[in-house]
């Protein structure tokens, strides 16, 4: 299985190139090691609250859909992102498991994410995204710690 | 504004009273519609302190109605300025929010209290940064997602204008400190806080 965190020691050697295209690709890489790392670290160690959490987030939804047990118990991951924003919910488990902190960066790097990967007129910039990896590298280090 | 509760509670009304909300039709219990007030008188004090013009005029004759719904179930009468006293209290807090966001803030089912900790959160920010004589621009709007359009997260940007390296640790440690201490869960959970060079 891939470790997601190799995601971001790319980002890490991206971000020196400092040209718009190495620091939006470390931007993205940099948030989905978060991410992917996150989402597995709560399979692993939280699937009883992820499951929670989807259903809530259905549940929630203008248009809540019926829910196939089988494949949400097994986690399967294209099923999980037909029926919610994944981003949201993990985003979400985490806050409420008490690590508010955590949740908000989650999404803060969500949205620096969709800023590197959509928004063609923002100007990315080297200080901040040698930041946001920092701060990865640090989320990562808790989860690493189990302080989830 | 058009998203505004506004009460038309009836003199002598029993059991459940009607009050309107353009657009929703919200109807409310007396004890609902006892329950929001207060709150509303609670963020009041919270946010413009218990000695702001006509608080403690409220109070006090929020105190006097709780006590005699507790009497007398049913039979409560509700005097006429109390509803539009409810309702400015209402305007004040939605009036405060920047109007780009004003629209959104009902849609994201946040409550009055919670735009009282919002516009909270937001004063603090700004005297925390301007106490510590960080040049800074501050920036409210909100987000909603490309792929899922419901998904609508309100974003407070702090640009900061100098020494970003130097600062930028000790910001965001006291941002969120102060986010621990003003915002609700609910609240907390709408926010994106971006901390960013100018």
């Amino acid at each position: 299985m891939f470790d997601p965190t190799e995601f971001l020691k790319q980002a890490k050697q991206w971000v020196e190139n400092r040209d718009q295209a190495s620091l939006r690709s470390a931007t993205s890489r940099a948030y989905y090691s978060l991410y992917n790392a996150t989402l597995e670290y709560l399979k692993t160690n939280r699937k009883k609250e992820l499951i929670q959490g989807i259903r809530n987030e259905n549940g929630n939804s203008s248009r809540p859909k019926d829910l196939n047990n089988k494949l949400l118990k097994a986690l399967d991951r294209n099923y999980l992102g037909s029926i919610v924003p994944m981003h949201k919910v993990v985003s979400d488990v985490c806050h409420n498991l008490r690590a508010r902190q955590f949740g908000s960066q989650l999404r803060t790097n969500h949205e620096f994410r969709k800023t590197a990967d959509y928004d063609m007129d923002e100007t990315m910039d080297y200080d901040e995204v040698k930041m946001m990896i920092k701060d990865i590298d640090f989320l990562l280090s808790q989860l690493k710690q189990k302080k989830l | 504004m058009s998203q505004l509760l506004q009460y038309d509670l009836p003199s002598g009304s029993a059991g459940r009273s009607r009050v309107t909300s353009h657009g929703s039709g919200i109807v409310m219990s007396q004890h609902e519609f006892l329950k929001d007030f207060r709150n509303l008188l609670y963020a009041q004090y919270i946010f413009w302190g218990k000695n702001s013009t006509g608080f403690s005029d409220l109070w006090e004759e929020l105190a006097r109605l709780r006590n005699n719904f507790s009497h007398n179930f049913g039979t409560i009468n509700y005097p006429h300025n109390i509803g539009e006293s409810s309702l400015k209290l209402q305007n004040d807090f939605i009036i405060n929010l920047p109007a780009n966001i004003q629209p959104i803030f009902r849609e994201l089912k946040l409550s009055n209290i919670e735009a009282s900790q919002y516009l909270d959160t937001v004063k603090k920010f700004r005297q925390y940064l301007k106490k510590q004589h960080i040049k800074y621009s501050l920036d409210e709007n909100y987000t909603s997602d490309v792929e899922y359009p419901d998904w609508i997260q309100l974003v407070i940007t702090i640009r900061i204008k100098s020494n970003f390296n130097k600062v930028y640790s000790k910001v965001k440690s006291k941002i969120y400190k102060i986010l621990d201490s003003t915002a609700s869960d609910n609240l907390y959970q709408k926010l994106i806080i971006k901390i960013q060079s100018h």
